[in-house]
Formats: structure tokens, C-alpha cells, sequence
């Protein structure tokens, strides 16, 4: 299938427009005698293209979207393109790396909490498309004998999302929830974020970096005794035992247990 | 091997959009059928699967495949293909489209539907693309005609031949989009209703109704308005050809209240009601 096979290089090369070839290739691909030029055939279809991933991003970050303006947006998300086209024929999790790219976007150097709010709405989009799990609940460890528990592991729930920002992204984003645009003042202040979704519902909170810390290395498949010390090496006062109810209680584990946990509750 | 040809009510349905979620199950309007497209379902969980999961109780349900890259020269994303099974084994849909275009390239996915030159050589890949998702999927397809901006130079064949050929050969269906046929006529310069008087009208399984926008002089297939009168027309003149079809409003950009969309698809029923009173 040569000749289709070239018809379709040549007009990845006309979209992408890399070496600024689009113009000399529409004629190579399309016939002239009808309404619509190939030159703005090709405008077209390229203009259809950035726009609809364009939306597409800005549908996974329409805080960072609101805050931005439509053209800086649009600029930034011709960044993100140039860097990481979409190889994934779904788009429900587009966008990865936004955070990163915003970062090195010269315009953004003077706004750095547009990172962290990037970062905040990706951390969302993952969770709200993340697989269910029924959680643990605390009466499940009722019958869980006392000297087991320093060796346990356990797995988060799949929405869960722990992030470390050094601004704080998720009053930003709050505050963006409504119809009117705040005026607010942003500083800089280091948040340790949770988010997840339970049930149907989108839920977020600041665990404080030793909650956060002690939940991290639970993520990292670590056992409680290894968790605890993580929480006390930074709050040596703090009650592991009443912190480990609240992630019960907030339904972060996962009743799926990791495989290499050989011991089941 | 013959794939299991699916069929749908013959009635109006409307695209499924996440915006229309909560309207469709606290309300449950009179609707024919629901069509949802396949990719947004490709996450894990969440909303999306949970709304699906309830709106299939209430609605006869298609899937709409856009990103499948069906007639590339390119092989088919083996992966995509066994998300797409995945789902219709989940969620049984009525009929399953795909689209005569390209949307990959060397890893690159355009999100858009990109033309095929319409030759004797890709007629017989465009088999063999359908011959393997058939395969693939255990259910006979259904292949739309997609909107174009300008003629592929090499292109040979006219596109209703060519569906009529792809369609005999693999035992697929098509789904024939009369605003792709009005967008398509407006800019290549041909007829549009010579096409649909000519269209051999046996396999077609669906019809789309969809807006779309003029920009200096050129007709763009954006799905972003209420549908035109002169698509209208196209769609009565065929049906007067094909009889009953289910037809379905496609409405993705701008996206209205669901009462309007329902008022369309309101239209595309009294159509329909008209044939059967007609016959």
C-alpha cells in the first residue's frame, strides 16, 4: 500500500507542520478543481485538530484554563503538543505532564502556581477515573490479633492521590468553583494533599506533612511498623493508632491486599 | 467467518454526553436509544462507568467507535481493539460504527477523522481492516462516511460505490451521516442529492443528523448547532428510499440543555412517524 501509505506520512507532516512543509504538501495530497482549496482544506483540518485537543486539555484543566485566559491557554497547550503529542486513542486521562510543561513555559514564569494547580487538577482527573474498590472499614480488624498488625501491609485505594505542592493549589482551585471570578491573594505555602473519591463523590484534605509522610510509605507498599516511624520521626507526640483510624475512616484502604503480603486480615 | 449482525430500534436517539448524565437519569425522557462514544469509557471507573451502567437499564444503547484508525495503512491498535471488546462485552450495545478514515499515525493519535483516497487498493484494506475488527470484536460493524474538506488526489472511486463494495464484501453495515454527505457535496463540489438518490440503500443500519458551521465558504463538520434545513431534507429524501432507520442527533460542541437536543431528536421521530403512517 505505497501510495497510501505515503498519502498519510505526508499529511501527518502537513498537520504537525514541523519543517513548515504544509503549504507545498497540499497540493501533493488533494485535487485543486473543486470548491475548497487544498491549501485551506489542510487549514482545516489542522485547525480541527489543535482545537479539539486543545479543548480536550483544557476539559482536563479548566481551573488552570480560567486562570489562564483562553489565548494563553491556547499557546501553552501548543507547548504541551509540541512535547507530548497523544499516542492513546481515549482521551478520559489526557494530559499528563501539563504540570511539568507549565513549569518550563516562559509566559507562566511569572504565575509559578499555575504548576500547582495543573498538578492538583491532573491528581483529580486520575482519581475521578481511577477503578473502584470497596474499602476496608475499622471493624474489619475487630478480630485481627494485636501483635500482627506491626508487620501489615496494606493497599490504598486506587483513587487516592497524594501530592506535595508548594503552593496551595487546592484552596486555588475552591475558589475557581463558582461562577464569578475571586480576587485572592496567593502565597506560597507548602500543602500535603489527599484527594480521592468515595463513592460517587470527589474528596479532598491536608494531611500535614507527617499524615502524609506516614500514608506515602503505606503507598509504597511499607508495613505499619515502617509507616509509624515515618509519622513519629517527624510528630514524635502523635498517636499512630488514632492516625491510622482516621485513614480507616476515611476509607483510604483497599480490601484488595497487596500480593506480597502474605498475611490476609 | 460471518459476523453477528446487531440491530438497533428504528427510532431517534441522541449522542451521550457526561454534562447529560444526571438530566437523563433523574428525568428518564421518552428516547429511542442512547449512542455513547466507546473511548470515553476507556477509564477504569468513576462517573462515566457508573452513568452507563444505569443509563443501559433505561435505553437501548450503540457505541460510536472515533478512534479506532479503521482504514489506515498502519495495522490496528491491537490494544484499542481489546479495550472496545471489553466494552461491548460489558455493555452489549445494539450496533457498533466506526468511521471510513484514519485517526493514527507512527503513534500520534489527531483526534480527528482523517480521509482515505478511495482506490481499488485501499477499497481492499478497508476490507480487511473490517474483516479483522469483526473478527476481533465477534460483531459485525457498521462504517460511516466521513466529512471532507477537499478531494484526496488519488482518490478513484465514488465514496457511495465504495461503502456499497466494503460493505458487500465484509458483511458490514453503514451508517450513512447526512450532514457528512451536505458538508462533503458543499465543499468537493458535487451533488448531494444525486448521492443520496444513488446510495444503495440495503445496508444502510443507521442514519446521523448532525450541524454544522460555514467559515468562508467552507462547510465545517463541528457538531455544534441545531441541524440545518437543507440536512433535513437530505435525510427525508433518503429515508424515503430506505423506510424506517434509526436516526440519531449528534450534538457534541456547544453542548445545549438536554431539552434541546431532545426537541431534535423530537423532529427525527415525527419523521420517522410520518413514514410509518405514509406506508
Amino acid at each position: 500500500m505505497p501510495d497510501f501509505q505515503q498519502f498519510q506520512a505526508q499529511f501527518a507532516r502537513a498537520i504537525l507542520d514541523e519543517d513548515g512543509s504544509t503549504l507545498s504538501l497540499s497540493q501533493a495530497l488533494f485535487r485543486d478543481d473543486g470548491p475548497t482549496s487544498p491549501q485551506r482544506a489542510l487549514a482545516i483540518y489542522r485547525n480541527n485538530i489543535f482545537a479539539s485537543l486543545t479543548e480536550a486539555l483544557s476539559e482536563a484543566y479548566p481551573v488552570v484554563h480560567r486562570l489562564a485566559g483562553r489565548d494563553f491557554f491556547r499557546s501553552a497547550a501548543r507547548d504541551y503538543l509540541r512535547d507530548r503529542w497523544p499516542g492513546e486513542r481515549s482521551l478520559v486521562v489526557f494530559g499528563d505532564g501539563f504540570a511539568d510543561c507549565l513549569k518550563k513555559f516562559p509566559p507562566a514564569a511569572s504565575l509559578p502556581y499555575f504548576a500547582d494547580v495543573a498538578a492538583f487538577e491532573r491528581a483529580r482527573l486520575v482519581s475521578s477515573h481511577a477503578a473502584e474498590a470497596e474499602a476496608l472499614a475499622p471493624e474489619d480488624f475487630l478480630n485481627t490479633p494485636q501483635e500482627r498488625f506491626a508487620e501489615m501491609r496494606f493497599s490504598l485505594i486506587p483513587s487516592l492521590q497524594l501530592l506535595h505542592l508548594e503552593w496551595p493549589a487546592d484552596e486555588i482551585w475552591e475558589a475557581h468553583q463558582g461562577a464569578s471570578v475571586p480576587s485572592m491573594e496567593i502565597a506560597p505555602a507548602s500543602v500535603h494533599l489527599a484527594l480521592w473519591r468515595d463513592g460517587g463523590a470527589f474528596r479532598f484534605m491536608r494531611l500535614g506533612a507527617a499524615r502524609w509522610h506516614c500514608l506515602e510509605a503505606l503507598r509504597e507498599g511499607g508495613t505499619l511498623r515502617e509507616a509509624a516511624e515515618r509519622l513519629l520521626s517527624r510528630e514524635p507526640d502523635c498517636d499512630f493508632q488514632s492516625v491510622l483510624g482516621d485513614f480507616l475512616r476515611a476509607r483510604f484502604f483497599s480490601q484488595h491486599q497487596q500480593s506480597r503480603d502474605s498475611r490476609r486480615i | 467467518m460471518t459476523a453477528k449482525a446487531l440491530s438497533l430500534t428504528k427510532s431517534a436517539g441522541i449522542g451521550l454526553r457526561a454534562p447529560h448524565y444526571d438530566a437523563l437519569l433523574s428525568k428518564r425522557p421518552t428516547i429511542g436509544f442512547l449512542e455513547a462514544h466507546p473511548e470515553n469509557y476507556m477509564g477504569e471507573g468513576g462517573a462515566p462507568h457508573r452513568a452507563l451502567e444505569k443509563l443501559r437499564e433505561i435505553y437501548p444503547l450503540a457505541f460510536h467507535g472515533v478512534g479506532l484508525s479503521l482504514v489506515s495503512s498502519e495495522e490496528l491498535d491491537k490494544d484499542h481493539l481489546a479495550r472496545l471488546k471489553k466494552l461491548v462485552k460489558r455493555y452489549r450495545p445494539a450496533l457498533l460504527s466506526e468511521h471510513l478514515a484514519w485517526s493514527s499515525w507512527e503513534g500520534r493519535f489527531f483526534n480527528d477523522l482523517l480521509p482515505v483516497p478511495l482506490t481499488e487498493e485501499t477499497l481492499a484494506l478497508a476490507c480487511r481492516r473490517v474483516e479483522e475488527t469483526q473478527e476481533a470484536l465477534e460483531i459485525a460493524i457498521l462504517v460511516e462516511n466521513p466529512s471532507l474538506y477537499a478531494m484526496p488526489r488519488e482518490s478513484r472511486l465514488p465514496e457511495s460505490e465504495f461503502l456499497a463494495e466494503l460493505s458487500a464484501r465484509t458483511g458490514c453495515g453503514i451508517l450513512l451521516d447526512a450532514n457528512n454527505v451536505f458538508v462533503s457535496a458543499s465543499n468537493l463540489g458535487f451533488d448531494a442529492e444525486a448521492y443520496m438518490d444513488s446510495f444503495p440503500v440495503q445496508a444502510i443500519g443507521e442514519i446521523h443528523l448532525a450541524g454544522h458551521s460555514l467559515v468562508e465558504g467552507a462547510r465545517i463538520d463541528d457538531h455544534g448547532s441545531k441541524i440545518s434545513d437543507e440536512v433535513w431534507n437530505l435525510c427525508r429524501r433518503l429515508l424515503a428510499r430506505t423506510g424506517p432507520r434509526p436516526l440519531l442527533i449528534e450534538w457534541d460542541k456547544n453542548l445545549p440543555p438536554l431539552e434541546k437536543l431532545l426537541d431534535e431528536a423530537g423532529r427525527a421521530s415525527r419523521l420517522l412517524s410520518g413514514l410509518r403512517e405514509a406506508a
